[in-house]
């Protein structure tokens, strides 16, 4: 790649890439996220580079970065006609080529079925996909992380050339805070705000600090974000660096992380030699660096002063604020820390103008910058719908569109599960039950529900979820993760497992609920940090919203999600018809009954795993818990 | 000078104090636990809580020793909110911590009920920390670490091994809120017992007196490139 030395030579490299790139082309993008590569994607892409380069064929093979609709993978997409292709295998690849690329013939066998079996060939109609508005991942799949070129191609540093030949930091600044951007790691901080008093603040050097410390379980999408597109936020740290008088960066990406800590190592080398990181950037006398930092798995180091901490070589615990990072960060300088996600969105509010971002989203930014939620925003939907990924929607939408028209709805909903709640926010978010369904979904509406928009974890449960259960999960994880240091985290979580640990085992007391909610105002109140002050979360709002249930786990010992093994208890109805099928399948022999005759199940031998309800296909099986049990075992 | 505003009262700060500074120059009584005059202030305890707003803002807790006075500060040490969670984290370092006898009276003091809603826990350390930062700080030793996190963190030696760079000095006995680090001494050994941690002790040439672990001879002459001849003898003697 040649060195660019003015802002000007780098916007014809980047005008001579674009021109260069045929939208007509032959292409084949295999996803090489993490996700497809477990799935099998990188013998995939091995495959479809051979078979190629033997039939000497004109067709570039691309490895992308993450689609987002992982639980499909490996993912192939065939430009330009935009077919869509799941599940696929080395095996099938000699079949696309003879069938679909040869002859635009369709193999049904690989493509996208939703659950009513309906059919669907391209990526842009598919459910998953057709509801997204992708901004921030607009460039995933159709470019190789690995490439600089591709990158450029799409228009890549464009931004980065305008804002250093036609704008001033305080220009730059003034256009961020216009557009609203607010912080996507969880707090929503309006990123130009921010910006603004580490510009402001003395002392130099300044640094800013890419958050890639992902911790939530199941949330993965700065790590698609930084794999996939690694320029995208090296783009944005620049813009942001000359903005703010910068010239350190970090990222700290955990090292669970190996892929995007490979693919941004690769980037930053490629911009050294571009000419747009190092010294005198583009002959403009702004001179900025990235170097990497590895963090090493605490969840807590995703909170931005224990993250600062940790680059010191120091324990990972939070500081009290104030003096704010802005002020006093990194080594005691000026440091602006935003999320991966943030400045993701930075290149594109510079290059579409904040007229269009404000367009997305919810409120009136336009005197405010809290006024309201702009843009996109990316979450990880797992849980129990048809449809799991990284899906990226606009600020506003409604839950139901996501778990329902995204999500495709409810797993098993024709076996009769239903929707019960959705958990937003990673492990200290709250939980949200269905009468909040049509409620939009911005930072601020997510808060009032007593939940929040964290990092953008969203877990969607079913009837057959139990809260209180859900409650003891997280409280359990974040008890795990507290750093220690304050009194409200450290010894409230400890209490709090405690109890939660009793009730799901049937010894819940009448003074829990009290206790429960005493701790949790404590911690809100009185922790130290972030995580202390959200971890009661889930325990406030299932307490908000499920009351009943922890009341039946104290009264009567009633599960109402029938999942807390020591209150449930397994039953064979007389609608069993003797298939044998349980009994085949259950792992301690508890259930016994010749063929044809009704089954019998030895409560002692019993382990409550739920293979035979699984297995039944009558109904025969039922749950039992509280009173039921009573009633219809006698224990 | 910011004039702040004290449980209603006008007060002058000085720039740069902390809230608890102020306070306790007024004489207003705040307790504290893991705080030390001659240690930066991480208000890990939250004992100290006050509640605070800035220019009729939204009234926040805060820890008062972490906290600077700020201009347009209304501050209130004892209000119901500040009671309220202040006894929840008495209530939860005594179900931690049930015989001390330190931290029983200060219980006492601020009404908090002497049976914790909490199943009682055997432990005798709060996880202040001060005990680490004295070592760090003022000692320059940093023998001693918090270890692990969240509700396994523990404090003593790195690994919880007995920490080769303890001095014997006895600064974290000295410090200790809850008076749990002991320490044990014969004329010819000091023992700091919660770190297990040994050292044979210099006498004094003059008087015989084992005035300083030989280990903390060695340190101190390393530290402060002194001559050997000066540790010979006692500080009394030496006088």
């Amino acid at each position: 790649m040649e060195k660019a030395t003015t802002p000007q030579a780098l916007l014809g490299i980047i005008e001579n890439h674009e021109k260069a790139r045929d939208p007509k082309a032959v292409r084949v993008s295999v996803c090489g996220g993490t996700g497809c590569k477990a799935s099998g994607a990188t013998p995939l892409i091995e495959a479809f580079r051979s078979e190629i380069a033997t039939r000497k064929l004109d067709i570039e093979v691309i490895s992308t970065g993450c689609h987002g609709f992982c639980e499909r993978g490996p993912l192939v997409v065939l430009h330009p006609s935009g077919v869509f292709y799941q599940k696929v295998k080395p095996k099938d690849v000699g079949e696309i080529l003879d069938k679909t690329l040869a002859k635009g013939e369709i193999i049904p066998r690989l493509q996208y079925r939703d659950e009513n079996r309906q059919v669907y060939e391209k990526e842009k109609d598919v459910p998953f996909y057709k509801h997204q508005e992708r901004i921030v991942f607009a460039m995933n799949g159709h470019i190789d992380p690995t490439r600089l070129d591709h990158y450029l191609s799409m228009g890549g540093y464009r931004a980065l050339a305008k804002v250093l030949s036609t704008r001033t930091p305080e220009e730059v600044i003034d256009e961020v805070i216009r557009s609203g951007l607010r912080g996507r790691g969880g707090a929503g901080f309006p990123a130009g705000v921010k910006w603004k008093y580490t510009r402001a603040a003395a002392g130099t050097p300044k640094y800013v600090i890419c958050n890639a410390d992902e911790g939530d379980p199941g949330a993965f999408m700065d790590r698609s974000i930084l794999e996939g597109n690694p320029h995208l936020v090296l783009e944005g740290m620049i813009i942001g660096a000359f903005a703010i008088g910068s010239t350190e960066g970090y990222v700290y990406v955990r090292n669970e992380y190996p892929l995007a800590i490979e693919n941004l190592q690769l980037a930053i080398s490629q911009a050294r030699e571009l000419g747009i990181l190092g010294e005198n950037i583009l002959g403009t006398g702004f001179s900025f660096d990235v170097k990497i930092n590895r963090g090493g798995g605490a969840f807590v180091c995703g909170e931005a002063t224990a993250l600062v901490n940790s680059i010191e070589g120091k324990r990972g615990m939070p500081r009290t604020r104030p003096p704010r990072l802005a002020e006093k960060g990194l080594y005691g300088k000026p440091t602006n820390i935003n999320n991966v996600e943030t400045w993701a969105n930075v290149p594109y509010i510079i290059n579409r103008g904040v007229e269009w971002f404000t367009s997305i989203g919810t409120g009136d930014v336009s005197k405010n910058p809290w006024g309201g939620s702009k843009g996109t925003k990316i979450f990880s939907l797992v849980g129990k719908v048809n449809n799991t990924g990284l899906v990226e929607v606009p600020m506003g939408i409604s839950l139901r569109k996501i778990v329902f028209d995204i999500g495709g709805g409810i797993k098993d909903s024709k076996k009769g599960r239903t929707f019960k709640a959705v958990q937003t926010g990673g492990p200290s978010g709250g939980c949200i039950p269905a009468q909040y369904l049509d409620h939009p979904v911005d930072f601020d509406e997510l808060s009032k529900l007593g939940s929040m928009m964290g990092s953008g974890g969203m877990i969607v449960m079913d009837d057959h979820t139990c809260m209180v259960e859900v409650a003891r999960y997280f409280v359990d994880f974040l008890k795990e993760e507290s750093c220690g240091k304050c009194t409200p985290c450290r010894e409230g979580l400890r209490r709090m497992s405690e109890i939660l640990n009793r009730m799901v085992r049937g010894e819940g007391r009448h003074e829990d609920l009290e206790l429960l909610e005493d701790l949790g105002s404590l911690m809100e109140n009185a922790s130290v940090c972030g995580l202390g002050e959200s971890a009661a979360n889930p325990v406030l709002s299932t307490i908000k919203y499920f009351k009943s249930e922890y009341e039946h786990h104290i009264e009567s010992g009633l599960c109402d999600g029938r999942q807390c093994i020591d209150l449930i208890r397994y039953h064979i109805s007389d609608a069993c018809t003797g298939c044998t099928i349980c009994a085949k399948k259950c792992p301690t022999g508890a259930i016994t009954g010749e063929n044809k005759q009704l089954h019998k199940l030895d409560q002692a031998k019993c382990v409550r795993c739920g293979v035979c309800y699984d297995a039944c296909n009558f109904n025969a099986v039922s749950i039992l818990s509280g009173a039921e049990i009573r009633e219809k075992l006698g224990e | 000078m910011v004039e702040i505003l004290l449980n209603g009262q006008k007060y002058e700060a000085r720039a740069g104090e902390t809230i608890l500074e102020v306070a306790q120059r007024m004489g207003i009584d705040i307790p504290t636990l893991c705080h030390h005059p001659s240690v930066k202030p991480t208000g890990s305890c939250r004992v100290c809580l006050v509640e605070f707003s800035v220019r009729g803002g939204s009234k926040k807790l805060t820890s008062s020793c972490t906290y600077v006075v700020e201009p347009n500060m209304s501050v209130e040490t004892h209000s119901e909110r500040v009671l309220k969670h202040r006894r929840t984290v008495l209530e939860l370092l005594q179900a931690r911590v049930p015989d001390s006898p330190e931290l029983k009276k200060m219980a006492k003091e601020n009404d908090v009920r002497l049976d914790p809603r909490f199943p009682v826990m055997k432990e005798d350390c709060i996880l202040c920390g001060l005990c680490v930062r004295v070592c760090d700080e003022v000692v320059g030793a940093k023998a001693i670490e918090l270890n692990d996190r969240g509700t396994k963190l523990t404090v003593g030696g790195p690994f919880m091994e007995s920490p080769e760079d303890c001095i014997g000095c006895g600064a974290c006995v000295y410090v200790c809120p809850v008076n749990c680090i002991k320490m044990e001494q014969t004329a010819e050994t000091r023992k700091i017992v919660k770190w297990d941690r040994e050292l044979p002790m210099r006498k004094c040439e003059t008087c015989g007196y084992p005035f300083m672990p030989n280990f903390q001879v060695l340190r101190f002459k390393k530290w402060a490139d002194m001559p050997g001849e000066f540790f010979k003898v006692c500080p009394d003697c030496r006088k």
